[in-house]
C-alpha cells in the first residue's frame, strides 16, 4: 500500500528509558566472556535498559507524553486522539489507549485505538495518526510506541536476551503544511518466525503453556514466551527491506543523494550496517544507536531520534527524512517526511 | 563461479578461522568457530556477494561448504 496523506506534521518527539541497566558483559560468567564480547561487537549491544515488573509499556509512554507537553508547551485538553502501537498492553481488555487517555487527562472526545504491531510500530502509528489528521477526525494525535519486551523474553534465550531492551516514546501529529508518504507492507506467511504461541485465544494460557523447555541452541522458553527464528528475520529484512525503500522513493520522486536521514528500525547493528550497505548510501545518513539501549522494538527509530537528533539537526539531515521499520507480522513499511521543524527530546529516563 | 573465492570469502569474515584451512568438503557446522552469527554472516554474505537467497530450513539442511556452493550454482542457472 502506498499513498501520501496531506496537511500534516509531526510537532514533537520524546523517548522514555527505564533507569535500570543490565551490562550484556554479565553474561560471560554463565555463557563464556569471548563469546559474549564476540556477540557484542556484531550486534553493537553493549547494555539494555530492562523495565521492572510494575513498569508497562503505558507508563514509559506516560512519562514521555507528559514530558513532551510540557517541552512544547501543550496542554492535554488540545489532544483529540490517541494511537497506542505495543505489543506489551496493560490488559487483555480494555484498550491501553483509552487507560492512556484517562491517565494523561485528555479529553473525553478523544479517539483511542490499539494497534498490536512490534519493530515496525512506529510507521503504523505515524500512519494512523496521519490518518485521523488529515482527513478532519482530529487536529493533533498523540502517538505512544513502545515495547517491554524483556517481559516476554525467557531469561535463558541468550539470543533474544542479548538484543532486546525495554523503552516507550511519544510523538505529536498535527494539522500543518506537511506531507507523509507512505509505503506499507505485510506477510502473514512468516507469522511463525516470530511469535508469542499461547496465551491468545488460539492457544490458551496452561500449565503446560507456562513451562520452559530446551529448544534449539540451547536457548530456553515456554510458549508464552518470545521466538524469533534470526536466520528467517534476517532473510526477511535482507528481500524486503531495501525494495520497500527503493519504492517509497520513486513514489516520491527523491533521489536517494536528496535524503538527509534514513532512520532504519534499529534491530541490531549487523542488519543496519547491512542495509545501509545494500542501499549505497553513506554511513552518516543511517545512524545506529542501541549500545546503551539493544532494540527497543517500536520505541526504536524515536530513541534514535532522541540519542541523534543534535547530529543530525547540524547537519541539516531532517528535511528529507526517510524512516523504515520491520518487524512481527511479519509487516513493514516506510514513511518519508519532513523533520526540520520537529522538536526532538533528549531521552528521558523513569 | 568462483569457489576459491568464496571459500575466502568465508575465511575472511568468520571470527577466529585460519586463512587457507577451509576447503569444499570442510563441514562448516562442525567448526568451532561457527555459530549462530556465522549463519547470519552466510546469508548476508550470499545476499550480497552472490545475489542468491538462502532460506533457513535450507541452511540447516547444508553441511560442507560445497553444499552452499552447489545451492548457489544451481540458483544462478
Amino acid at each position: 500500500m502506498k499513498v501520501t496523506l496531506k496537511d500534516v506534521k509531526v510537532s514533537g518527539v520524546c523517548a522514555a528509558i527505564p533507569k535500570q541497566e543490565f551490562d550484556l558483559l554479565q553474561l560471560g560468567e554463565r555463557y563464556g566472556e569471548l563469546e559474549v564480547k564476540k556477540i557484542i561487537a556484531s550486534t553493537g549491544v553493549s547494555k539494555i535498559r530492562v523495565a521492572p515488573e510494575n513498569i508497562c509499556t503505558s507508563d514509559l509512554c506516560e512519562h514521555a507524553a507528559t514530558s513532551l507537553f510540557a517541552r512544547i508547551n501543550i496542554e492535554p485538553s488540545l489532544i483529540d486522539g490517541i494511537v497506542f502501537v505495543s505489543q506489551t498492553f496493560d490488559h487483555i481488555m480494555p484498550a491501553t489507549s483509552v487507560v492512556l487517555q484517562h491517565r494523561l487527562l485528555l479529553p473525553k472526545n478523544c479517539v483511542a485505538f490499539d494497534i498490536r504491531y512490534g519493530c515496525s510500530g512506529y510507521i503504523y502509528g505515524l500512519y494512523q495518526a496521519a490518518l485521523l489528521v488529515s482527513s478532519g477526525s482530529c487536529q493533533r494525535v498523540l502517538v505512544c510506541v513502545g515495547d517491554v519486551s524483556t517481559h516476554l523474553i525467557h531469561p535463558d534465550d541468550r539470543a533474544l536476551r542479548m538484543v532486546m531492551g525495554d523503552g516507550g516514546s511519544a510523538t505529536i501529529v498535527e494539522r500543518g503544511d506537511g506531507e507523509f508518504s507512505f509505503n506499507i507492507n505485510s506477510d502473514g506467511g512468516g507469522a511463525r518466525h516470530l511469535i508469542v504461541p499461547a496465551g491468545g485465544c488460539r492457544v490458551p494460557s496452561s500449565e503446560t503453556t507456562r513451562t520452559a523447555t530446551e529448544r534449539e541452541g540451547g536457548n530456553s522458553r515456554s510458549d508464552e514466551n518470545m521466538f524469533m527464528d534470526g536466520m528467517e528475520i534476517m532473510n526477511f529484512c535482507l528481500r524486503e527491506v531495501p525494495p520497500c525503500i527503493n519504492e517509497l522513493l520513486d513514489f516520491v520522486h527523491w533521489q536517494k543523494d536528496d535524503v538527509g536521514l534514513f532512520g532504519l528500525h534499529q534491530a541490531n547493528k549487523f542488519i543496519v550496517d547491512y542495509l545501509q550497505k545494500k542501499l549505497k548510501v553513506p554511513k552518516e545518513k543511517v545512524p545506529v544507536a542501541l549500545q546503551l539501549t539493544g532494540n527497543t522494538g517500536p520505541a526504536s527509530i524515536p530513541l534514535m531520534l532522541a540519542h541523534e537528533y543534535k547530529r543530525l539537526q547540524e547537519e541539516n539531515r531532517f528535511e528529507k527524512s526517510l524512516l523504515c521499520a520491520y518487524g512481527v507480522g511479519l509487516s513493514w513499511g516506510a514513511v518519508a517526511l519532513n523533520l526540520s521543524e520537529t522538536i526532538i527530546m533528549d531521552p528521558v529516563e523513569l | 563461479m568462483d569457489v576459491h573465492e568464496f571459500i575466502e570469502k568465508i575465511e575472511t569474515n568468520i571470527d577466529g578461522i585460519t586463512p587457507g584451512s577451509l576447503t569444499p568438503e570442510t563441514v562448516f557446522r562442525d567448526l568451532e568457530q561457527w555459530d549462530s552469527l556465522a549463519d547470519l554472516m552466510l546469508l548476508a554474505m550470499v545476499d550480497s556477494d552472490y545475489d542468491v537467497a538462502i532460506s533457513g530450513a535450507e541452511l540447516r539442511s547444508f553441511n560442507t561448504l560445497n553444499d552452499i556452493i552447489n545451492f548457489i550454482i544451481s540458483k544462478k542457472q
